[in-house]
C-alpha cells in the first residue's frame, strides 16, 4: 500500500501553546493539501522544548491540543502524530499522541529521558503499537531512537515507525564548533531513521524541531548556544533512500510503502487510548 | 542499555552520565511530583482556532 507521509519540521516558542498550535495547523493543512494521509509533528511542538517547568502545560486527551488535532484528523481524514506534555494525576510525561480519523487517541510516553528531562518527567515503561487503517504503527520520541532495545521491541511487530524529536546539534550555532562529548551525537538524528528503516524493513517518519535552543549539559554545567538539528526525514523502508529536510522550517512529503501484516501481534499500550466518540 | 549505533569510548561516558542523571533527576522529579500532589493545578484553557483556514 502506497500512502503519502509528511514529517513537519517546525520551530516552537517556549510556552506559547496557542501560537504554536496555530502554526502547526497551517503546516498540517499544507500537508493535507499535498495529499498526506499521515503527518508527524515534532516532540513538544505545542509547548516548545527547553529546560522549564511544564506543570501548567500538561494536558490529557481532552486538553486543547489533542482536542484540536482530533478534530482536524477527523475533518481531514489524516492520522496525526504530535509530541506534547501529558499530565496524569501529579505526574508529567514527555508524550507522543497518535490521533486517528476515527477519533482514537493513542499516547506513547517517552521511555528514555535524557538530561534535564529526567527531573521534569516520569519515564514511560512500555512500547506502543497503534493498529490503524494503514497498518501497525510504532511510536518513539527523540532519544528513544538511540537505544537498541526500543527497536528490538518493535521488530516484526510494526509496519511503520514514527519518531518525534527535539534533537539538537550539540554545537555552537555561531561558530559551528561541536561539543567535545556530545558533538558526534547531533548528526545521528539524520542517520538513525534511515538505518532503522533498512534494519526493520519498515518506513520511518522522523519529525524534528528546528530553530535556536540552548543546551545545558548536566553534571558538566556547560551551556551550548545550540540549535535543533532539523533534518527531518521520511524513509521508505528498503524501497529507496530517505528524503531529508534541511535545517529550517519545512515539510518533508513523500510516498511510502506500507506492508500491513495480517492480524495484530499485540503489544501492550503505554497509556490511555480513547475510543472513537 | 546498549546503543543502536556504536558511540565509541564516549558512549561509556554517556552511559555513566545517563545513569547518574537517572538517579539524581529521579529524586528531583519525585520531590516536584510530591509538591504537585499537594497542590491544585489548573488545567490549560481551551484554545480556539478557526475551523476552516
Amino acid at each position: 500500500m502506497k500512502i503519502v507521509a509528511a514529517a513537519i519540521q517546525m520551530s516552537s516558542e517556549l510556552h506559547r501553546v496557542a501560537d504554536n498550535l496555530q502554526r502547526a495547523d497551517q503546516l498540517l493543512k499544507r500537508a493535507r493539501d499535498a495529499g498526506a494521509e499521515i503527518a508527524v509533528l515534532p516532540e513538544m511542538f505545542n509547548t516548545g522544548y527547553g529546560k522549564s517547568d511544564y506543570a501548567l502545560f500538561g494536558e490529557q486527551a481532552e486538553g486543547p491540543t489533542l482536542t484540536h488535532l482530533r478534530q482536524r484528523s477527523r475533518q481531514w481524514g489524516m492520522g496525526i502524530a504530535a509530541g506534547f506534555v501529558e499530565r496524569e494525576g501529579h505526574h508529567l510525561y514527555d508524550a507522543l499522541a497518535f490521533v486517528t480519523p476515527e477519533g482514537g487517541v493513542h499516547v506513547y510516553r517517552k521511555r528514555n529521558l535524557v538530561f534535564w528531562e529526567r527531573s521534569r518527567f516520569r519515564p514511560g515503561r512500555q512500547p506502543l503499537v497503534v493498529p490503524t487503517r494503514w497498518g501497525r504503527i510504532g511510536l518513539a520520541v527523540c532519544a528513544d531512537m538511540i537505544y537498541r532495545r526500543v527497536w528490538a521491541d518493535y521488530r516484526d511487530r510494526i509496519d511503520l515507525a514514527i519518531v518525534a524529536a527535539a534533537w539538537p546539534d550539540f554545537a555552537d550555532r555561531h561558530t559551528g564548533r561541536k561539543h567535545w562529548l556530545l558533538g558526534h551525537v547531533g548528526p545521528l538524528s539524520a542517520e538513525i531513521p534511515g538505518l532503522v528503516a533498512k534494519d526493520l524493513g519498515v518506513p520511518v517518519v522522523f519529525a524534528n524541531q528546528c530553530g535556536e535552543t540552548r543546551t545545558t549539559v548536566p553534571l558538566l554545567g556547560s551551556q551550548i548556544p545550540d540549535r535543533f538539528s532539523g533534518r527531518s526525514s521520511v524513509c521508505d523502508g528498503r524501497h529507496g533512500p530517505p528524503v531529508c529536510a534541511g535545517t529550517g522550517e519545512e515539510i518533508v512529503l513523500t510516498p511510502i510503502t506500507v506492508h500491513p501484516q495480517r492480524g495484530l501481534k499485540s503489544c501492550r499500550t503505554t497509556s490511555l487510548s480513547v475510543p472513537a466518540a | 542499555m546498549p546503543y543502536y549505533v556504536p558511540l565509541g569510548p564516549r558512549g561509556l561516558i554517556l552511559r555513566f552520565g545517563t545513569m547518574l542523571i537517572g538517579v539524581l533527576g529521579g529524586f528531583v522529579y519525585w520531590r516536584a511530583s510530591r509538591r504537585r500532589a499537594a497542590s491544585v493545578l489548573p488545567w490549560p484553557e481551551p484554545i480556539v482556532i478557526p475551523t476552516e483556514l
